[in-house]
């Protein structure tokens, strides 16, 4: 195998599939990226068992090969590559890799490519396409809502439910629940999809999605493959049935409030500072024509933030974990958000004025 | 035709009675010593030869029994310590069933000499194998000797399940230590092929007969515990959290006097040890636990080895409170490094600690009263060598030095610098001292944070609750606990069978602990110990994370002020000697062990 690259394509290739390398698996081919070269490209591939990542770059192919470098030492080395022609070449026979650049020379060692994972390839039956900044947008406002806590895996997951033109996603970690709509070009392969996408693989979509790209999705019984422009993400999918979201859902409210979500989202981070350590606890009493939230530690001391709202409905309070509420007011993007209560041990709602494709769940926190 | 089914003659009822009671020397010492013990004897001398296969004796200057009373002893269900069933509910002398002496005489070759103390003549009691071969008026001293050779001589099976000689004897040394830990009033001697191994004054003192079982070096580790409940007495010593094994085997209690095993009192004291020791390791201690007779019983195994306590929640917060208590007043900083030779140099060579004899201070050497005892040949053996033989503790008052108050050794202390960025060191009129700023500030920050107010709790609802499939006896507890569940945070619901849904979880807990910790509180509720799942329990865990997380860390360089504020704040906390994990935050050096290092004494 003999090549010649620029820098920039050889970082990017490297960045892309980095993601997926297998920090800490006793499969030592794992913790490397398969580099193979043919027609004047150079695809990366890179996986853990649940995660796959290739990425094609261009370069120009002298010959043809393959081979399985560290990801570790070989990421580095492009890293500090400087910025001219680069020379890849590999002895086939003990997957030596040298780099040339200039008058300059490393050579590391490499893996037989034999020994890699190969991804496999998926029928793209029943595929949909999404407007990339869309995509992002959703995973941006549903995904920090999963669970982190292993012990119950569908909750570590998003689900993704495709029904005609509606793309929906929910997370929840029981505590709250975030949920997304979005409009799609339908596909009549895909009607009534309903999957579980694991929160590190959606995480790492929204982060390689490129804001004027498309995204390409694919699925089969229990894998997801998304294509964007010269990415293909491989993941499989959280088996298990999602809980039904809608039920949780409470048909409306004794108490609504309109909020700016900047006001609130400052006086929620002032307010929390005031929590004690480990609990997050802030009290909410709504009035004719303001929110009051208050918090107060014995150790720390005490905050009152009033907030200016337009109330429909009953005066109430509610307690609630600062941190979720902090965690929806940071990604709704609308100048002014709804918060919906029906009385202090029910979920209240959060939706963002003028957009009825979020809602956004918290569960209250009952004092005893 | 006869029918199959006969009556037993009593030798082969007696034989089978004595697997249950005799099982080796030990345990015939075991009864004999508790026989001697019922009949109020001040002095009990026990002999035995090869490991007390071949020969036990047991001598005391009890009350002694009349002529008839002696042979009437090996009748099987008799005995003088309870009269009336009522009697069995309020057990108040170690023996009772009437079952021992039967049993021990069905198996070996025994001799009963004993005289009542209003007596003229004493009587001479000779069986072999359950039968009387001989009764004698003889002289005699008063109260009982029982001689009991060839143990298992008519039962060739039974003796072939005996361990080699030394081990039997030293089983039967174990026998006799614990007893003498249980009674420091009566003065007893154990000897072995002719040998003294043991010797306790008698003096009432527990700390001295600790000292003469245990050896002085241990005796000076220990903690005093005694205190008064409304139903409970407990008195004894615990071991200072270095002396921790790594199981259960130096734990002694005695409950009225009676040696027993109770898994009841080792979790409490254990508990009481908490965050003094690290996990896996087992406090030692000597209690001995005065309860009211009608709230014990005793009657649960022929070897008396297992009790049952009426009030066993009221008794574990009872122990519970006063290790603690001991616990939190006393300064538990392990001596490290100490050069052994200097200590190993006052011990008598050859000897094991069981032969050093601690004279009683109060009484002079004579106070022995030999004249009134039958063998004296031990204890001569004993004073003779006395002069050089016996380790004599320093003259300052044993006690004092062991139960000094405690002292707080950080407010005189200088901070003289750092070691690897890791220990503080720091020298006060105790000494040289080390500590270790990590567990040191771990410490400040758990007690700070379990001091703080801990405000309302707090439960978190859930969105999808989770479910718990419970066992039975699980469902049972959980069904009566379910509102001592709710204070703490879970809302439990009743979901059919033994199925709940969990509704809430106590608010500020790690994800994923929640449901944990649930199960833990459950197993705890099984284990009984409702008293320690109290919402303390559930913020512990989660205090101590915290705590660690926020601590300075090792190989972080301190300055000079700081390091003092540090031991000033370690100095107010409850327990400024271990870590929450209960590792040591400081290890001590006084003067005299650094003297010792430098060969200066």
């Amino acid at each position: 195998m003999k090549l010649y690259a620029s820098r920039e394509n050889l970082l990017h290739g490297v960045n892309i599939v980095q993601r997926a390398v297998a920090t800490k698996n006793p499969l030592p081919i794992l913790s490397g990226m398969l580099i193979t070269a043919e027609d004047n490209t150079l695809k990366f591939t890179a996986t853990d068992l649940e995660m796959g990542i290739e990425c094609t770059v261009p370069v120009t192919v002298v010959e043809q090969g393959s081979v399985v470098v560290s990801a570790r030492y070989f990421s580095e080395v492009v890293r500090r590559l400087p910025d001219i022609r680069i020379e890849l070449e590999v002895n086939p026979n003990n997957h030596s890799t040298n780099i040339r650049y200039g008058q300059s020379e490393i050579s590391i060692h490499g893996m037989s490519p034999e020994d890699f994972p190969i991804l496999p390839q998926l029928d793209r039956e029943k595929s949909v396409t999404i407007n990339g900044s869309l995509f992002r947008n959703m995973i941006k406002q549903v995904a920090f809502a999963a669970s982190s806590d292993n012990s119950r895996p569908i909750f570590t997951g998003v689900l993704l439910e495709i029904n005609g033109e509606q793309l929906k996603l929910v997370a929840t970690d029981t505590h709250r629940l975030a949920f997304r709509s979005g409009k799609i070009a339908s596909s009549q392969n895909l009607d009534n999809l309903s999957v579980i996408i694991p929160g590190k693989t959606i995480s790492e979509i929204s982060k390689i999605t490129g804001e004027d790209s498309q995204v390409q999705l694919t699925f089969t019984e229990n894998q997801v493959l998304f294509e964007i422009d010269n990415i293909c993400l491989i993941s499989r999918l959280i088996n298990g049935q999602f809980p039904n979201y809608n039920q949780v859902v409470p048909q409306g409210y004794k108490s609504r409030i309109r909020v700016k979500s900047k006001d609130f989202l400052e006086s929620m981070e002032r307010a929390s500072l005031m929590t004690k350590e480990g609990s997050s606890v802030v009290k909410i009493s709504i009035e004719e024509l303001s929110m009051n939230i208050t918090s107060n530690s014995p150790d720390i001391g005490r905050i009152y933030e009033q907030v200016q709202i337009y109330l429909e409905g009953e005066e109430t309070s509610i307690s609630f974990n600062s941190r979720y509420l902090l965690d929806v007011l940071k990604v709704a993007d609308d100048e002014e958000v709804y918060l919906e209560l029906t009385d202090s041990l029910s979920p209240g709602i959060v939706k963002p004025v003028g957009n009825e494709n979020y809602l956004y769940l918290i569960l209250p926190i009952r004092t005893l | 035709m006869t029918g199959r089914i006969k009556i037993l003659d009593p030798i082969t009822a007696n034989q089978i009675a004595a697997g249950e009671v005799v099982e080796r020397p030990g345990s015939v010492v075991k009864e004999l010593l508790e026989n001697a013990i019922d009949a109020g004897s001040s002095r009990i001398d026990v002999e035995i030869k090869d490991g007390g296969i071949s020969y036990i004796r047991v001598a005391d200057n009890g009350c002694g029994m009349l002529a008839g009373d002696a042979v009437l002893a090996f009748e099987r269900h008799a005995t003088s310590k309870i009269s009336t069933l009522e009697d069995l509910y309020g057990i108040r002398s170690l023996g009772f069933r009437g079952e021992a002496l039967p049993s021990i005489a069905s198996v070996a070759r025994v001799e009963l000499t004993t005289r009542a103390h209003d007596q003229l003549a004493g009587t001479r009691v000779l069986l072999e194998g359950g039968q009387v071969t001989g009764v004698e008026e003889t002289g005699a001293p008063p109260g009982t000797s029982m001689i009991v050779r060839d143990l298992f001589f008519n039962t060739p099976a039974r003796r072939k399940h005996l361990r080699s000689a030394g081990t039997e004897g030293g089983l039967v040394g174990e026998v006799v230590s614990r007893l003498a830990l249980a009674y420091p009033g009566i003065a007893f001697t154990f000897s072995q092929n002719r040998r003294v191994v043991l010797k306790t004054p008698g003096s009432g003192s527990l700390l001295d007969a600790v000292v003469s079982t245990q050896g002085v070096q241990l005796a000076k580790e220990l903690l005093t515990v005694k205190a008064l409940g409304e139903l409970f007495v407990v008195e004894g010593y615990l071991g200072k959290p270095e002396l921790a094994r790594a199981n259960r085997g130096h734990q002694v209690l005695f409950v009225n006097g009676r040696y027993v095993k109770s898994k009841l009192v080792n979790l409490a004291v254990e508990e009481g040890y908490h965050t003094y020791l690290p996990t896996g390791r087992f406090p030692l201690f000597i209690l001995n636990l005065q309860v009211n007779p009608h709230l014990v019983d005793v009657n649960v195994h022929p070897t008396k080895m297992e009790v049952r306590f009426s009030e066993e929640e009221e008794l574990q917060r009872f122990l519970v409170y006063q290790v603690k208590e001991v616990l939190a007043g006393q300064t538990l900083i392990p001596r490290l490094g100490v050069p052994k030779q200097a200590e190993q140099e006052k011990v008598v060579a050859g000897k094991s600690p069981q032969e050093r004899v601690i004279p009683r201070k109060s009484e002079p050497e004579q106070g022995l009263r030999v004249d009134d005892y039958p063998q004296v040949t031990n204890v001569q053996r004993v004073q003779e060598s006395s002069g050089e033989d016996v380790y004599l503790p320093q003259q300052d008052c044993l006690a004092d030095y062991l139960q000094g108050d405690p002292v707080n050794i950080f407010s005189d202390l200088q901070v003289m610098g750092q070691v690897d960025s890791t220990y503080i060191i720091a020298a006060g009129p105790q000494g040289l001292f080390i500590f270790d700023q990590h567990a040191a500030h771990e410490r400040i920050q758990y007690e700070k944070f379990l001091n703080s107010a801990p405000g309302p709790a707090m439960a978190q609802n859930l969105l999808m609750p989770v479910s718990a499939e419970l066992g039975t006896l699980e469902a049972e507890m959980v069904i009566a606990n379910i509102l001592f569940f709710r204070d703490l945070g879970y809302t439990l619901e009743h979901f059919g069978g033994n199925a709940f849904l969990i509704r809430s979880v106590p608010q500020g807990l790690p994800p994923g602990e929640e449901t944990q910790l649930f199960f833990d509180i459950l197993d705890n509720l099984r284990g009984r110990n409702r008293y320690q799942v109290d919402k303390l329990s559930i913020r512990e865990e989660f205090l101590i994370m915290h705590a660690c997380k926020s601590a300075i860390k090792a190989n972080q360089p301190l300055t000079r002020p700081a390091m003092e504020e540090l031991l000033r704040q370690l100095g107010e906390t409850a327990n400024p000697f271990t870590c929450p994990h209960g590792r040591p935050t400081v290890i001590q050096y006084t003067g005299n062990d650094l003297a010792k290092a430098f060969k200066r004494t």
